[in-house]
């Protein structure tokens, strides 16, 4: 009786043992295929700048879930030069890939397919259309993940009616053609009109010079205006003008971080910037395509990386953390 | 015969009187050669090619002071190939040059011009909207002033102006301050022969100056060329003008392929004759 | 043999006084053939008509200060971009220079800790250096100036916005800099605006009064011709592009001291705006002609139509299209008024006769130099000429 039992269980042994060393094996393939993720971020521009932090943030994801990042962007922005270098992604055999997208869905399309076709998963670095909130189970991205112009547009003038402005409000653009500043300055007029507030939009030159005389004039001509926005470029000249025209409480406002708008906002002469948290666009387009890849995981909402204000409340913080490439 | 030797006072004044030596007028002032029966320039059996293209082939010739040498022939003959060889644009392959008896090889046209050779092209004269005493002083502009300090002295660059043009016999109707578009075709030419002179030459040479104008002002050109050989200047006149040519020229020579194919003087050969030989032989 | 010239003297012509009209109607038609005598025209209807939109406020000594401010930075670049197209050559480079220039001048202060008086020279004499770069390549391989400097313009660029980051630097700039290149200080007036004068009457003289000037209308008009004259025609080009690339570099420092930053993308755009002022100005872009002093007035036209579109409460998403429109209109303004100027004759009774050639043809004077010719020329010049 013993000896039929263990004669049982050694005829088992073999099957047995070939199964834990295929389960052994597997289990390392498949820890060896983890160790072997490897993702592509195709950006919209050189890593340096603004899109220096979308390469930090996806590389420092890289390091810290233990996949290999690469970085890569066409020379020129347009979308052929960039569907292109996605399809070179897809050519070095990407797990996924997370794109800058810039232009509309349409222009990636077919690309996705490819991308689809070829097993590789496929995110957008870049803002969901506006109001959309839940993810469309259709959508060609995996996900998205960016900063709402729109929105931001509506919080500095949500800010602004916050902050009891009395008087007009001048949202200055100093690049007309550019449709994420026309989105900002757009959303934030609408605001400001639909709460009663007078908001009027003002084309201006990148020259700080000509963009100072310009504003100090409008002063000039609308006395009563008690706030001034700058949507596309530093707030240089609106700091000037506000200095030269002699309105000591003239608010102003701006987007984006920089060295004169954190001075601006230490000293008081800036009341707030808006912040896009552009490092989280190259962070969370890397955690979002690793987890789906190891876990199947789906974002549910797309993920708004901004708006958020800094202003003097936080300023001290944001200030270290812009020194250190952070914000 | 009038006797130039001592008629250049006018132009050695220019570097004497501001102290400075500007580094492309003539060292020392240029005074048309007397006729002493040398050649002011000769050309001996000068060849050159450019490439498969052979433009000359064992050229010679002589200019001498106080005489027109009208230099005729078809076009792709090897005139301008020649005068660009004698006014030290390029070397020639072959061939030597001399001037008043001495071997000169020219590294470059301004070499050419401190020797007194000037040339003047044909549409290559006036600036249009330079006034005309700023068109002749232009690359001599006379200067005042001290040191690095200096600035255009104008009242002396339209004394030089006029003077330029008196000494051709140039009846200027206008103000010297007329712009360069607004004098005629043949102003033109004659200004730039007066120009050319008045800053010091030896032999003038002068590619089609009257091709491109109408008959009265063509006219004038020729008067003038024959003022500056009266004047002691040797010329070399490229045309394509068979009566031109023979109404100024002392002596003629036709090129033909790059080869001299015949050369006269003036009192042997009529226009009938002249006409006939050129047809025949291009 | 031929003959000589037939000397027989001729009737002198002009031998007339004109009378006192026709003096002054032709010293005033000399006067408006003048290339800046059309852009003066355009300021006066500019500011008569934002006069009319808002009089209480564009006929003020603060939009004065406001314009003079614009017109500054702006056409310092300007005359050295004129004296460059009036010399026959382009230059699209300038505004990437003023940005490159402003952040070697920033860097300098910032990281080298030299004093605003050594690191502005020092940022002027780079520009220069970029400027030599420029005339050599377009003298050196025969290539359009418009090509090299749009390479240049891109190259210079690229290494700001590299340089920089994408992000503005700042510097603290001591008082003293700041109010000398760009103070409040004359009256309200920008000193900005001094400097722009000076450059103004200096490029003025050089291109009027010296031989360089000669020299850059004669390299503009006939090249060629200038060549075979002795004129030191590539010399001239690239002293040209050092001068203008300097001037960017001037225009540079003076918004360095006076916003106390550079950012990636300083000066972009000022290549055609320097452009367009220099053909309001009157300045042919074929070349050969123009004037200091027409760009100046273009550059204060330019500042004006800025000024004025706010002050008549434009509608803010237009400024553009009207800007550009005014500046069509000032140049078309311009160029017809010069081309009617042009072809009118000297008014009747008043021929400009050079009446001394005649008289010392007269003499038989045509032998060169004599002393009785220059005399003889010299006596009638006192007698007959009227107006220089």
């Amino acid at each position: 009786m013993f000896g039929f039992r263990s004669c049982k269980l050694l005829r088992l042994a073999g099957p047995l043992a070939i199964a834990s060393v295929a389960a052994i094996a597997f289990g390392g393939a498949a820890r060896a295929d983890e160790q072997a993720l490897s993702l592509y971020f195709v950006g919209c521009a050189a890593p340096t700048g603004f899109h220096g932090y979308l390469a930090r943030g996806a590389e420092e994801a890289g390091k810290n879930l233990g996949v290999k990042l690469t970085y890569i962007y066409p020379d020129v922005l347009t979308i052929p030069n960039q569907v292109q270098k996605i399809e070179e992604a897809i050519a070095a055999k990407a797990n996924g890939i997370a794109v800058c997208a810039f232009a509309e869905d349409a222009a990636y399309v077919d690309v996705a397919k490819r991308a689809a076709g070829a097993g590789i998963a496929f995110g957008s670095a870049a803002a969901p259309p506006a109001g959309a909130q839940v993810r469309d189970p259709n959508d060609i991205f995996l996900f998205r993940t960016g900063s709402d112009e729109k929105a931001a547009g509506a919080l500095s003038a949500k800010r602004l009616i916050a902050m009891g402005v009395k008087g007009g409000v001048v949202v200055v653009d100093q690049q007309p053609g550019d449709s994420n500043c026309r989105d900002r300055a757009d959303s934030e007029i609408s605001t400001l009109q639909a709460a009663g507030v007078k908001a009027e939009f003002l084309e201006s030159s990148m020259d700080p010079g000509q963009e100072s005389e310009l504003v100090v004039n409008y002063l000039r001509k609308h006395p009563d205006t008690a706030a001034a926005t700058s949507v596309c470029h530093i707030s240089a000249g609106l700091l000037s003008a506000k200095n030269d025209s002699g309105k000591k409480d003239l608010i102003i406002t701006g987007y984006d971080l920089d060295a004169q708008a954190l001075d601006a906002i230490k000293d008081g002469r800036q009341a707030f910037t808006i912040d896009q948290q552009q490092f989280w666009r190259g962070y969370m387009p890397v955690l979002l395509l690793t987890h789906y890849l190891k876990y199947g995981l789906i974002e549910a909402n797309y993920f708004l990386t901004g708006p958020t204000i800094v202003d003097s409340s936080n300023i001290e913080r944001v200030a270290k953390l812009v020194t250190a490439g952070y914000r | 015969m009038t006797d130039a030797a001592g008629s250049h006072t006018e132009q050695s004044a220019p570097a004497g009187r501001n102290g400075q030596r500007n580094a492309r007028e003539p060292r020392r002032p240029i005074e048309p050669i007397p006729h002493d029966g040398r050649p002011v320039i000769e050309a001996i059996n000068i060849s050159k090619a450019f490439g498969a293209t052979t433009a000359l082939v064992d050229v010679s010739l002589r200019a001498y002071a106080g005489r027109v040498l009208a230099l005729l022939g078809d076009n792709g003959a090897g005139k301008s190939t020649l005068i660009k060889i004698l006014s030290g644009v390029f070397p020639p392959d072959q061939g030597d040059l001399r001037f008043c008896g001495k071997p000169v090889r020219f590294a470059n046209p301004a070499e050419a011009r401190q020797l007194g050779i000037a040339t003047v092209f044909q549409d290559l004269a006036v600036c249009e909207l330079l006034s005309v005493t700023r068109n002749v002083v232009l690359g001599r502009e006379p200067m005042k002033g001290v040191g690095p300090f200096k600035w255009l002295d104008m009242k002396r660059a339209d004394e030089m102006a006029r003077s330029a043009l008196l000494q051709l016999g140039v009846r200027w109707e206008r103000g010297l301050d007329e712009r360069g578009v607004n004098i005629s075709g043949g102003e033109r030419q004659s200004l730039a022969i007066a120009r050319a002179m008045f800053f010091g030459s030896t032999l003038l040479i002068l590619d089609e100056p009257t091709s491109a104008l109408a008959v009265r002002q063509a006219g004038k050109v020729l008067e003038h060329i024959l003022a500056a050989r009266d004047q002691g200047q040797a010329v070399i006149l490229i045309t394509h003008n068979f009566r031109h040519a023979l109404s100024v020229a002392d002596d003629l020579t036709v090129l033909a392929q790059g080869k001299v194919a015949a050369h006269f003087r003036r009192d042997e050969i009529e226009h009938d004759e002249l006409t006939d030989l050129v047809a025949r032989i291009s | 043999m031929a003959e000589s010239k037939n000397l027989a003297p001729t009737e002198i012509s002009g031998s007339a006084r004109p009378g006192r009209r026709a003096v002054y109607g032709e010293a005033a038609r000399k006067l408006l053939l003048r290339p800046e005598a059309t852009s003066v025209a355009a300021l006066l209807i500019l500011f008569a008509v934002f006069s009319l939109l808002s009089p209480d406020l564009f006929p003020t000594q603060q939009t004065y200060i406001s314009v003079m401010a614009v017109a500054a930075e702006l056409g310092i670049v300007s005359i050295g971009v004129t004296l460059l197209m009036i010399g026959g050559h382009f230059d699209l480079s300038v505004g990437a220079v003023l940005g490159l220039t402003s952040y070697v001048a920033i860097e300098l202060m910032r990281d080298a800790h030299l004093w605003p008086i050594v690191a502005a020279p020092a940022a002027i004499a780079v520009g220069a250096a970029l400027g030599a770069v420029n005339g050599a390549l377009v003298v050196r391989f025969r290539i359009h100036s418009f090509v090299v400097t749009l390479g240049t313009m891109l190259i210079w660029r690229g290494v700001v916005i590299a340089l920089t980051g994408g992000f503005p630097i700042m510097v603290s700039i001591p008082p003293l800099f700041r109010d000398v290149m760009s103070g409040p200080l004359l009256f309200g007036f920008r000193l900005s605006m001094v400097w722009f004068f000076a450059v103004g009457v200096l490029g003025t003289f050089v291109l009027t009064r010296t031989r360089f000037g000669n020299w850059i209308q004669a390299r503009g008009q006939n090249e060629q011709a200038a060549r075979n004259l002795g004129v030191p025609v590539d010399a001239v080009t690239i002293v040209l592009f050092m001068i203008t690339s300097a001037l960017g570099a001037l225009a540079g420092v003076i918004q360095v001291a006076r916003f106390a930053s550079v950012d990636a993308l300083r000066g972009e755009g000022m290549e055609l705006q320097a452009v367009a002022v220099t053909v309001i100005g009157g300045t042919l872009l074929s070349g050969g002609y123009g004037s200091a002093i027409g760009t100046m007035l273009g550059a204060v036209t330019f500042g004006a139509i800025q000024v004025g579109l706010v002050l008549a409460g434009a509608p803010g998403h237009f400024f553009r299209t009207l800007t550009g429109l005014i500046v069509v209109a000032a140049v078309i303004l311009n160029t017809s008024v010069a081309r009617r100027m042009a072809r009118s004759r000297p008014l009747g009774g008043f021929r400009r006769g050079n009446a001394e050639t005649d008289a010392a043809l007269a003499q038989g004077s045509t032998i060169v130099g004599s002393e009785a010719a220059k005399r003889g020329a010299l006596a009638a010049e006192t007698g007959s000429e009227s107006l220089g």
